[in-house]
């Protein structure tokens, strides 16, 4: 069930010794994800939660083969961790870690574009099947395994709207964050098409944000699919030329306004909930019974 | 980071690429002093503000004499200057670039970018230079010439000729200017930028010259960079300085709703909630998804020492961070600071149960809701 990850995915910690790595590792596997090894330069032969660090990738990859990594790693060896971890061969990078230059993600975008390997952030709280894996920093408990698809550009945001699914009795099949960065791996429409081809997957909700045309490159994506598509769009308060927290979330000269986005989404048929408190509700309100 | 219009173009002259000659001047006795020293006969002015639309909106003058020179920069200096860019309240000039008049033969429009959906720089070049690129893309879309470069290769000389061919220059010029596309994308490389525009860049039959020009900086890349932090000038407002240096991302607003909320997309709904009820948020103010005690703290004290703010709505959905220590960090900070407006709360997620006691408990008057929508409702009422 659910898209690109599932109970059998290995996955590698990359700087597993932190404090951010330290207690997330123990949140992974206390829900059930399957964290064989961890790595951190100078650290090898430790055992963090149970699970053995290694100080490099290829070292930890010739006894363990993952096939995930998740970076807590500083912003400023992100990069290098990254290109490592696609040279050893992992398939799906999910990079936690918040402030990387955008020069250092788009060598890294199309490194690992080249090596078919997927991305997702940088800045994101990452992604989780629920009941099956979880790689990311979400709080597990408020998931619920289901058919509705969430992917957003931001963390407790999707908590919040998450949480007022699970309350309405809606599953999720998938939650995924692409992060909240200019530049990211994973784009909306990258993930609108992993949705369209999960038949798990019933009903897609979108949580986009001011700044960029990722939402509008999604809508057009949209006419093409055939699930229902429902979408918030945080921002529509936001003055110009500021950046609201995220790197991404700036509106720049007049451009990547919520309400643009708000309005391509709605032409191309998406169910625009314009209310955050009434994300689950609308939701449950307009699905068929028994999604 | 944006640089301002002067500290740009040095940086282009640094890379090989001319500039007009011209002198930064804070004083309007100056500004007549450098049209001599300079030993011009016409001078442009120009507001050294961080922001585009100066022309529109007064914020460059043509002048033909030491005295006229002197009197445009005194009337600039210490004015606030409105532009399409600046908001309302526009932003104060404390410096202009007095220069030569530069004649064109053939004005352009060339910049390097950062494609956000392709996810790497993008060389974007047009003969219609002169005027917003915006405008360009609405009328003429078709004279916009764009070229994404692969981060790992950099410009190859095959591509900046190609699009220097779009200019309807030959020879010598046409090879210039392909030389100007490197060097920029050298500058673009050197400074972590995620935007360098030169516009226009004029040819004047002999010459390129960047009449105008725009870097934004990444902030993210900064730590990098020591030697650029001395160029910021942009005035920052105190409570936002503040905030910076606590580690809380703080925008100040027009409204007098002060609002608070963990992470980014949370404190953009809260403040979408603001405004479907009717009222207006007096800020943007994000305390971060793993928030701790000190950020709570001055988050509040911060809101509190705002004396716009008439209502306060904090907003926390706990995931990773706990509700009841949020909880206790409120009754701390209320107790303490005594604000004297009404303050609404929900809180919501992990042990928001034992947070609300927390409340109960205090006897403090904060107005408790189950949700964002109760929230916003009971806003509409105070």
């Amino acid at each position: 069930m659910g898209i690109l990850i599932n109970r059998d995915t290995r996955v590698l910690v990359q700087g597993i010794t932190g404090h951010e790595g330290r207690f997330h590792t123990r949140m992974m596997l206390d829900y059930g994800t399957k964290v064989v090894a961890g790595v951190t330069p100078k650290k090898g032969g430790q055992i963090v939660e149970g699970v053995p660090v290694f100080d490099t990738l290829k070292e930890a990859m010739a006894e363990f083969k993952a096939e995930a990594s998740i970076l807590f790693v500083p912003a400023a060896h992100a990069m290098e961790a990254m290109l490592e971890a696609c040279e050893a061969g992992i398939r799906l990078v999910v990079c936690i870690t918040e402030g990387i230059p955008v020069h250092d993600i788009m060598k890294v975008k199309t490194s690992l574009r080249q090596k078919d390997a997927t991305l997702i952030g940088p800045n994101t709280p990452g992604i989780i099947v629920p009941g099956e894996c979880k790689i990311g920093i979400m709080p597990g408990y408020i998931f619920k395994k289901g058919y509705v698809g969430v992917v957003s550009r931001s963390g407790t945001l999707t908590y919040e709207a998450v949480y007022q699914l699970t309350k309405e009795g809606i599953g999720q099949s998938t939650c995924m964050g692409i992060g909240g960065d200019p530049v990211t791996g994973l784009s909306f429409v990258d993930v609108l098409r992993l949705y369209e081809d999960d038949r798990d997957t019933k009903a897609v909700l979108m949580i986009g944000e001011i700044g960029g045309t990722e939402e509008e490159e999604a809508a057009s994506f949209i006419k093409t699919i055939s699930k229902p598509v429902f979408a918030y769009i945080a921002g529509i308060s936001a003055p110009p030329e500021k950046r609201m927290g995220h790197a991404g979330a700036i509106i720049s000269s007049g451009h990547g306004t919520a309400m643009e986005k708000i309005e391509s989404l709605t032409k191309s048929g998406v169910t625009v909930i314009m209310n955050p408190a009434r994300i689950g509700r609308t939701i449950a309100e307009t699905l068929p019974r028994g999604l | 980071m944006n640089l301002i219009e002067h500290q740009s173009k040095t940086l282009l002259a640094e890379s090989g690429i001319n500039i007009p000659r011209g002198l930064v001047v804070d004083k309007g006795i100056d500004a007549d002093a450098a049209f001599s020293s300079l030993g011009l006969l016409e001078g442009v002015v120009k507001a050294q503000v961080p922001a585009g639309g100066r022309g529109i909106s007064g914020g460059v003058r043509f002048v033909h004499s030491g005295k006229e020179a002197g009197t445009a920069a005194t009337e600039l200096i210490g004015s606030r200057l409105v532009t399409p860019q600046t908001g309302p309240d526009g932003i104060v000039v404390r410096k202009v670039l007095l220069e030569e008049v530069v004649r064109a033969e053939k004005e352009y429009y060339l910049s390097i970018a950062v494609d956000r959906s392709l996810g790497v720089p993008t060389i974007i070049f047009s003969s219609e230079g002169g005027k917003s690129i915006e405008e360009v893309a609405r009328t003429t879309p078709e004279k916009i010439y764009k070229e994404p470069i692969d981060p790992l290769l950099g410009v190859t000389h095959s591509q900046s000729e190609a699009i220097s061919k779009t200019s309807g220059l030959f020879g010598e010029a046409a090879l210039k200017l392909a030389g100007i596309m490197e060097a920029l994308y050298g500058l673009f490389l050197r400074l972590d930028a995620l935007l360098i525009e030169v516009n226009p860049l004029v040819f004047t039959g002999r010459e390129f010259v960047a009449l105008d020009a725009k870097i934004t900086i990444d902030d993210n890349a900064l730590f990098r960079h020591p030697d650029l932090s001395s160029l910021k000038e942009i005035e920052e407002e105190p409570l936002e300085r503040d905030a910076r240096e606590g580690g809380i991302s703080y925008i100040r607003l027009d409204g007098d709703v002060g609002c608070l909320a963990n992470g980014a997309g949370l404190a953009m709904a809260t403040m979408d909630m603001i405004r479907l009820a009717g009222r207006r948020p007096a800020n943007f103010l994000d305390i971060g998804g793993s928030a701790h005690h000190e950020q709570v703290s001055s988050a509040l004290r911060i809101l509190f020492s705002d004396p716009k703010v008439r209502i306060v709505f904090i907003n926390i959905f706990g995931g990773m961070i706990h509700c009841d220590l949020i909880a206790s960090e409120i009754v701390e900070a209320v107790t303490n600071l005594n604000p004297g407006v009404p303050i609404v709360l929900r809180l919501e997620g992990t042990d928001a149960e034992k947070g609300r006691r927390i409340i109960a408990d205090s006897g403090l008057p904060v107005i408790m809701v189950s949700d964002m929508g109760e929230g916003a409702e009971r806003i509409r009422g105070l």
